[in-house]
């Protein structure tokens, strides 16, 4: 077989298995629906823009290879080809062929690319076949062929090549797909802020390194032109474009070229690189010997007695247990999806948060007053973003919660801790390593957002003022204000997780962090004078508050921010508390099993009073001393039964598995369950199994962990707003309240109704416990409005606490009166109506698409077609069941706008019920009755496909 | 009585899973054995009514098991062969819900059966515990409980032991034992010869998709009375003993090799003895019969 053919063969496989996969499938259907709802309802129309003109084929195969997602459907398909082979064990079949590495991997790349670029295909080979209609409204040119496929590879084939190369290269290298979908879910907040910030104004730059082209083509998308300009243009490939093409196709190469340096076909856990993760605990006694026959002590001590027995010398930290523990808490986190979800949130914060200063409320002030801004790098400004940044407006303390509490708890779940204490590992130095370890990886990640701000000095916006470079302050400001308060932090977290080892409770810390330090910082210290509530503050309160609002911009820019002793003693004790903590800690820490300390061991005694054995008729002596001479009749195979007066088993038979303690008496010892009624059919009894169905579910969805993390920051980033910023009524505080809260929440709504749904919809068959109630005498029926009724209670349940919050925060802010007629208005309407609608849409899905992955694929790529349009001005109550944008609280109150809110959402309620009811007929669990025509003189069986 | 009669089932996959099975199951407990994919966990399924046949009917004193479904998990009780359970529920939490879908509405009744169906399996003191940090053996306990809600006229149990170490088969052998009730047909199907011995007055082979044999333990025995003959012989002489019989299972000894023949013509040469039978002979008689 020559190499070619080899290649071949690889790449004939990975197209085979793809065709057996349902996401390209459900790709091609989604990209064709774009495309159709992009034909029928883009801007071509209202601007007179012929369809299959030039530009627009160019405009649309652009947007279509930046938007909807083809990127991350590219790292679906192209992340998972070599880990597939990996994770299904596949891998030592393949590579103990005669196949080289360049055909395996070339022939994997350029099969699953084949794949990828067929799927995307769809979208332009049904924008070429709609030419075919001709809607009366449609400008129309003459039938075209040749620029759709030339448009498509120059703009979407050759861009997806280069992502394909790099997706390719991430999950064959790593192994680890999350890795890739992490990857590419990265690459969207960081081009738009890229290009949103760095490139600004800079046309040539932007066509040399946007890999979409985005800005090439007549200016603002064609927004500038008119529409016979645009109907005329034709469109050039500039040598910047042709240069940028290059450079795609050259990032490919060298993805492919790494990849096939780099690529080893060992399995992962043996390459001789990660050889140093092993924790080489043992070192320091290595040379010690144990004989646990002739020593009185355990291995333990004995090793401890060895190590203070040996004589006192300079111990160089780097061969104490410490710091492998140090190093491989370092290279555990580095493995970690957190750690890098920090360190991009954090880059883009601080890009977001030095370079949007203009879009801020004081901001806009400063520009209406003075005409410009804070210079990004004053020293003030500096200290200010560091100050926001510990705040943890961001979240940060939560990321800080996720990194520290973990640690030890890990080495308890995944049961390592036994292996790790067996070893002469102080208890000091093990949760030492363990937190600096930890703190280390937190301390680089939030370095990113300081470094981010150091670059920005470099790449900003030229109307963003600057002064000249510095890089002191920020070393000195991120030490004090954010390293030193996360000391603290990191020092609690790791405290209560080690000790707790209990997820829930971290989090919930983590969480409860705001409502404790606002109270701490708002209420508690101001019982203080100045000295000691700068004292106190763990987030160090500035002794000389120098306030910057009303004073000019540059006043701001020539602000020094000093630390004044007060300010370092603060510090000192912040310190000494997070001490305190580990000290604690140290105290208390045991390496014991929570479980086993707080039951006593339980004895499984399963009748054992009535146990009996059988035993091979050829050698009844060998239990002859056991047995009770009470012998059954003989049974099968000649086997004689007997009853012996405790569980006698036969160790050398175990290993046939033929030979069983068993209580034979059966028809003696048949043990009947007390009778009870048992009511299954009418209203009554369906609406019991109904309401325990939704307890059980609601309980699970409340135990799902990211519920944890998701519901305290929907409410918290729901009440951003209104918490922190003025509120300018336009009909009252209240309404405003309202409104704010409602259209923040309408997102969360939208996320949390898809991806709880898919959860409860799942939970049962992923956790294999489907068979269990599916052979119930329980309706469909029941099971469906179970999952749909319980993910609506914690949408409502979301939704009453953003409310309820949203009443405190106007207390707290004197915004009164308050008009709750206002909050149910609002909520009754817009939000209740939507969760409801948005849940039962998505049952409907779960049960057509049978996969909950395929479904979230498919509800983002809608979702994120759906948000494209609104924003294109394309807005209609027909496909928004949300409302999104299509109200305001003047609405509300207006009868006529208010009858007519009234009509959509019934419109929606009644689509959201229909979709019930189809999901019930659609339901996978067949109930039927009468539908089953049975025909029984030939034996045959004709099974409809109906539920009950 | 459990009549099935020429049940058909392929999958879309073009695997025909059973070539119309043809069984009479009595009241007691009947074992299903066969080899890895036979067909016995499709067939439990469909008894389960958790997949359509293509053909063929199961009845039940009267009940369409293929037809009225809802009926028949009314009598149901089922164990499959892999199942989950949610982890963060108590075994106490798990075992109310289940009886409140099969219908025990009464409160009090519920409790009291589930402190029977805990009490029963074992687990009372471990009531509070979470599922989630339950053992093996545990967790098959849980399912065993779980059927046997509501006095189950129809209990199926899918390879019940698979994965267990020897005590705890043995324990959820004697949970089974106990359990059966003078109506109730227990289906179990396993791969384990010893688990049918052990527990079944009668038992079919399903090899395949079609069922092989279907008789009782005793007369099973009965029919390689007299035909079986065992000898340790050197490993070059096994070959040639192919004419003399049907070698039904081969163990090393050493440097020897021990086998068991099925002769029909009496002792195949000097060196044999007679064997007693025993049911895995059976069972390798007819599932390696051509």
């Amino acid at each position: 077989m020559s190499a070619m053919n080899r290649f071949i063969a690889i790449a004939y496989n990975e197209i085979l298995l793809n065709l057996k996969r349902v996401a390209p499938y459900a790709l091609m259907i989604m990209f064709s629906g774009l495309a159709v709802m992009g034909w029928i309802r883009g801007p071509a129309i209202a601007f007179g823009w012929a369809t299959n003109s030039d530009f627009y084929i160019a405009r649309s195969l652009k947007a279509y290879s930046f938007l909807f997602g083809v990127p991350i459907f590219n790292a679906m398909i192209m992340g998972d080809a070599i880990v597939r082979d990996f994770r299904l064990g596949i891998d030592p079949l393949i590579f103990t062929k005669p196949l080289s590495r360049a055909q395996y991997l070339f022939g994997k790349f350029f099969g699953n690319f084949l794949v990828l670029i067929c799927s995307i295909a769809t979208y332009p080979l049904t924008l070429l076949a709609l030419q075919a209609f001709d809607p009366s409204q449609m400008v129309m040119q003459p039938f075209k062929i040749l620029p759709y496929f030339t448009h498509f590879f120059f703009f979407v084939v050759l861009t997806q090549f280069a992502f394909a190369g790099v997706f390719f290269l991430a999950g064959a290298l790593t192994r680890n797909n999350k890795l890739v979908y992490f990857l590419a879910l990265s690459f969207y907040p960081i081009f738009i802020s890229l290009f949103l910030f760095l490139f600004r104004g800079s046309n040539r730059g932007k066509i040399l390194l946007d890999p979409f082209l985005l800005n090439s083509g007549p200016s603002r998308n064609g927004f500038d032109h008119s529409a016979e300009y645009l109907n005329q243009y034709v469109y050039s490939y500039t040598p910047e474009m042709i240069l940028n093409r290059a450079g795609l196709i050259l990032i490919a190469a060298v993805c492919l070229t790494w990849l096939y340096l780099r690529f080893t076909t060992a399995d992962r856990s043996r390459q001789t690189s990660f050889a140093g993760v092993s924790l080489d605990l043992s070192r320091a006694i290595d040379t010690d010997t144990y004989d646990s026959g002739r020593s009185p002590q355990t291995r333990r001590e004995h090793h401890e007695q060895a190590l203070l027995n040996k004589p006192a010398k300079f111990k160089n930290p780097l061969q104490s247990p410490f710091f492998p523990v140090f190093q491989n808490e370092v290279r555990l986190n580095s493995r970690r999806v957190a750690p890098y979800a920090m360190m991009l949130f954090s880059i883009f914060n601080a890009a977001l948060w030095s370079l949007g200063q203009g879009s801020s409320y004081y901001g806009q002030e400063l520009l209406a007053k003075y005409g410009r801004l804070w210079a990004i790098n004053s020293d003030y400004y500096i200290a200010h973003n560091f100050s926001g940044y510990a705040l943890g407006i961001f979240g940060l303390p939560i990321f800080a919660a996720l990194i520290m509490a973990e640690p030890v708890r890990r080495d308890f779940r995944l049961e390592i801790d036994a292996l790790i204490f067996s070893k002469p590992v102080g208890r000091a130095q093990y949760l030492l390593g363990k937190f600096f370890g930890s703190f280390f990886v937190l301390v680089c990640c939030q370095a990113s957002f300081a470094a981010t701000l150091v670059l920005i000095q470099f790449v900003h916006p030229s109307q963003t003022p600057v002064l000249p470079f510095r890089l002191l302050p920020y070393f000195k400001h991120f030490l004090m204000i954010v390293v030193i308060t996360y000391v603290l932090f990191a020092a609690v977290y790791f405290t209560v997780g080690t000790l707790t080892r209990n997820p829930k409770i971290i989090y919930g810390l983590a969480i409860a962090y705001y409502p404790l330090i606002f109270f701490y910082e708002l209420v508690v210290l101001q019982i203080f004078p100045l000295r000691w509530r700068v004292l106190l503050s763990p987030l160090m309160l500035r002794e000389d508050q120098s306030q910057p609002w009303g004073r000019s911009p540059e006043w701001v820019d020539r602000l020094v921010v000093s630390y004044t002793p007060l300010m370092f003693a603060n510090r000192a004790l912040v310190i000494l508390a997070a001490a305190v903590c580990l000290i604690i800690l140290y105290r208390f820490f045991s390496t014991t099993e929570h479980f086993q300390r707080a039951k006593p061991f339980s004895f499984l005694s399963l009748s054992t009073a009535a146990e009996g054995v059988y035993y091979q008729q050829s050698s009844p002596d060998q239990f002859a001393p056991a047995v009770i001479s009470s012998v059954l009749p003989a049974s099968a195979g000649g086997i004689k039964r007997t009853f012996s007066p405790g569980l006698v088993l036969n160790p050398p038979a175990y290993a046939d598995g033929t030979d069983l303690a068993l209580n034979t008496d059966i028809e003696n010892r048949y043990y009947k369950l007390s009778n009870v009624t048992s009511v299954n059919d009418g209203l009554r009894a369906n609406l019991n199994k109904l309401i325990a169905s939704i307890g059980i579910e609601f309980r699970l969805l409340s135990a799902e962990r990211s519920l944890l993390v998701v519901a305290p920051l929907a409410i918290f980033l729901c009440l951003l707003e209104v918490a922190f910023y003025p509120i300018h009524p336009d009909v009252s505080l209240t309404a405003a309240y309202a409104s704010n809260t409602a259209t923040s929440l309408l997102i969360f709504l939208i996320g949390m109704a898809v991806f709880y749904t898919g959860e409860a919809m799942h939970r049962d068959r992923e956790i294999r416990i489907e068979s269990f109630l599916w052979t119930t005498p329980v309706p469909n029926s029941v099971l469906i409005l179970s999952k749909f009724l319980s993910t609506l209670l914690l949408l409502f349940a979301l939704i009453v606490s953003v409310g309820v919050s949203a009443v405190v925060i106007q207390i707290i802010r004197h915004h009164t009166p308050i008009d709750l007629a206002a909050y149910v208005k609002v909520y009754g309407l817009i939000l209740l109506p939507t969760a409801f609608i948005l849940t039962s849409v998505s049952v409907l899905g779960n049960v057509i698409l049978r996969n909950k992955y395929v479904f979230y694929v498919v509800s983002i790529g809608t979702a994120a077609g759906l948000l494209y349009l609104y924003n294109t001005g394309h807005n209609h109550w027909l496909y928004n069941p949300a409302m999104f944008r299509l109200w305001s609280y003047a609405d509300l109150i207006t009868p006529k706008s208010l009858r007519m809110i009234l009509w959509r959402r019934a419109f929606w309620l009644v689509i959201a019920i229909l979709s019930i009811a189809l999901a019930h007929l659609l339901f996978q669990r067949k109930a039927s009755t009468g539908i089953i025509k049975r025909h029984r003189s030939t034996g045959q069986v004709a099974v409809s496909d109906h539920g009950d | 009585m459990l009549n099935i009669k020429q049940l058909t089932k392929t999958y879309p996959s073009g695997v025909q899973a059973l070539k119309g099975i043809d069984l009479e199951i009595p009241p007691g407990m009947f074992g299903l054995l066969g080899p890895n994919g036979a067909g016995k966990t499709t067939l439990m399924k469909i008894l389960a009514t958790l997949l359509e046949p293509d053909s063929g009917s199961a009845e039940m004193n009267g009940l369409d098991l293929i037809a009225d479904k809802a009926d028949t998990r009314k009598i149901l009780g089922y164990l499959p062969q892999d199942f989950g359970l949610y982890p963060t529920l108590t075994a106490e939490q798990m075992l109310d819900y289940f009886a409140k879908l099969k219908g025990v509405t009464s409160k009090k009744e519920r409790r009291s059966l589930v402190d029977a169906l805990l009490e029963r399996v074992n687990l009372s003191a471990e009531r509070n515990r979470r599922l989630g940090g339950f053992s093996g053996g545990m967790r098959q306990r849980v399912g065993i409980a779980q059927a046997l809600i509501g006095n189950p006229e129809l209990l199926i149990v899918d390879e019940p032991t698979a994965g267990l170490d020897p005590e705890e088969r043995a324990r959820l052998h004697n949970l089974l034992a106990e359990s059966t009730g003078p109506n109730t047909v227990v289906l179990l199907s396993t791969h384990i010869v010893s688990d049918v011995s052990n527990l079944c007055d009668r038992f079919a082979v399903i090899r395949s998709g079609e069922i092989v044999a279907a008789t009782s333990t005793d007369a099973a025995l009965k029919q390689l009375e007299g035909r079986l003959w065992e000898a340790t012989v050197p490993r070059e002489q096994v070959a040639a003993l192919k004419a003399k019989g049907k070698i039904i299972s081969k163990q090393m000894a050493g440097k020897n090799t021990r086998v068991r023949i099925l002769s029909e013509d009496g002792k195949p040469a000097e060196s044999f003895t007679a064997a007693a039978a025993t049911l895995e002979d059976f069972y390798f008689t007819v599932v390696n019969q051509a």
